[in-house]
């Protein structure tokens, strides 16, 4: 039957399993619901791809060549840069954080920016720089099994002053390396106009070469690019281009991927990231920021221990004076996570309240519970800021 | 520079290990020993790379004295 004859008594009546693709094409489901203001829920498998959380409020954080070679979580929730230089040339200053702009929003929204604070130009073997997200390898099994993967759709929203070719590059960091590596792919678009809003829309051929374990552990790296050295030239016999190819080095980029650093000045906005099964990108999945900040502090949790110690402790019988605070985190975490219990030096001690507090030791159990040990408190109220972390 | 230091503590009657990771800033992050966190995963990284490595009693450990600590790590 044709879709013009179904009728809603038809619909009352239909067996299961009748309806096919050809007559549901991808998105058409997707489509209706969201112009009715209904969505089909966790279809994008990136976390805060809006750019809304940001547990670190971190209003200008400034990567240098003191903080190189390295991967860092420092701004938006779940997103970091990854900045290398080893041709020891490549140092430009470079600020990246949520800023309110946003394609649908307007200045309700917010997207992640990047900045160049000084200009560079990358070189060698290897230079980057690069803002990447880690996805959870049991978040995506479905994605990568085998024979029945299905083909990947990433599609997000970009705004720029350097019009040009941009690159993305995903990462398989969780099946079994091939022969030269972990499996990468690498795409590109083009940005045609300075400062305008513009929505890329990439397409992936299925990873049907291994199956992602049902872990913890990082599934699946997806990385968009600004700056590299690393092109697609430098690897003959191997083309990771819209093709899975085992390739150990990170920070691939086309050949021709423009210098996002080449004038100080120049910036970078993203959001509204997705990535979903097939191969059309359906409306963007907006999430409650409620949801959103939840699944975010699986990954990282901010926030500040209070309490009051009633009056001084006895010694115990090693002679030493302690008290453990225990503190439920609000979400349980990926993994039993680290602390970092203040911002500044916590073996020194400081003072709150007109209380000396010396915190010496930080503890986590497991994923939703941490303790800190106090020496020689004397009773008072305390407050502590405190810095948990389980990202991949 | 940041430098490492093993702790242990008693606590609920159990003693417990961890490590400290001191950050070039003074921060001090405290890391379980689980092999699925990244900070315990990049500790056991350093010290394979030579980063010191201090006792429960702040006593700076040889390479070998920390590698052969690390062998016994999950």
């Amino acid at each position: 039957m044709s879709l013009q004859q179904i009728t809603a008594n038809d619909i009352l009546n239909l067996p299961a399993n009748t309806v096919s693709n050809t007559q549901l094409v991808a998105g058409s489901v997707e489509n209706y619901l969201s112009s009715q203001n209904s969505f089909i829920t966790y279809r994008n498998r990136i976390h805060n791809g809006e750019m809304a959380v940001n547990q670190r409020a971190t209003a200008n954080v400034t990567n240098t060549a003191s903080i190189l070679n390295s991967a860092l979580y420092n701004s938006i929730d779940r997103w970091k840069t990854s900045f290398f230089n080893n041709s020891g040339s490549f140092n430009p200053t470079i600020s990246w954080k949520q800023t309110t702009d946003h394609p649908i929003k307007g200045s309700n929204g917010s997207c992640l920016e990047i900045v160049a604070q000084t200009s560079a130009t990358p070189s060698g073997n290897v230079d980057f720089f690069g803002v990447l997200q880690s996805i959870e390898a049991q978040h995506i099994t479905d994605l990568f099994c085998g024979a029945n993967s299905p083909n990947l759709t990433l599609s997000f929203w970009v705004k720029t002053n350097v019009t040009g070719t941009y690159s993305v590059q995903l990462r398989d960091q969780g099946t079994s390396p091939g022969p030269n590596g972990q499996y990468i792919i690498v795409s590109s678009y083009t940005v045609p106009t300075s400062g305008v809003w513009q929505k890329v829309v990439l397409n992936f051929p299925a990873p049907t070469y291994s199956a992602m374990p049902n872990s913890v552990n990082a599934g699946l790296g997806v990385g968009f690019y600004y700056a590299s050295s690393e092109t697609l030239a430098n690897t003959p016999g191997i083309n990771p281009y819209n093709n899975w190819a085992s390739l150990s080095t990170w920070g691939f980029v086309a050949n021709t991927q423009a210098n996002l650093f080449s004038t100080a000045g120049n910036y970078f906005r993203l959001t509204d990231v997705q990535l979903e099964s097939g191969s059309t990108a359906t409306p963007f999945e907006r999430r409650p920021y409620a949801v959103e900040l939840q699944l975010c502090q699986r990954y990282y949790f901010q926030g500040q221990m209070n309490f009051t110690i009633a009056g001084s402790i006895t010694t115990a019988t090693n002679g030493q004076q302690y008290y453990f605070v225990p503190y439920n985190l609000p979400v349980s975490m990926r993994t039993t996570p680290s602390i970092t219990p203040s911002g500044s030096n916590v073996l020194t001690g400081y003072t709150y309240n007109n209380q000396t507090l010396n915190l010496q030791w930080g503890y986590t159990p497991g994923p939703q519970e941490i303790v800190l040990k106090m020496d020689n408190p004397s009773g008072g109220n305390f407050s502590t800021p405190i810095y948990v972390s389980a990202e991949i | 520079m940041k430098t490492y230091k093993i702790n242990e503590v008693t606590f609920k009657e159990e003693t417990f290990t961890n490590i400290q990771r001191v950050d070039a800033d003074h921060m001090s992050t405290f890391i379980p020993l689980s092999e699925f966190n990244s900070d315990y995963q990049q500790f056991k990284i350093d010290i394979a790379k030579g980063a010191q490595l201090s006792d429960a009693n702040n006593n700076v450990m040889t390479s070998e004295q920390a590698n052969t600590f690390l062998a016994t790590l999950p």
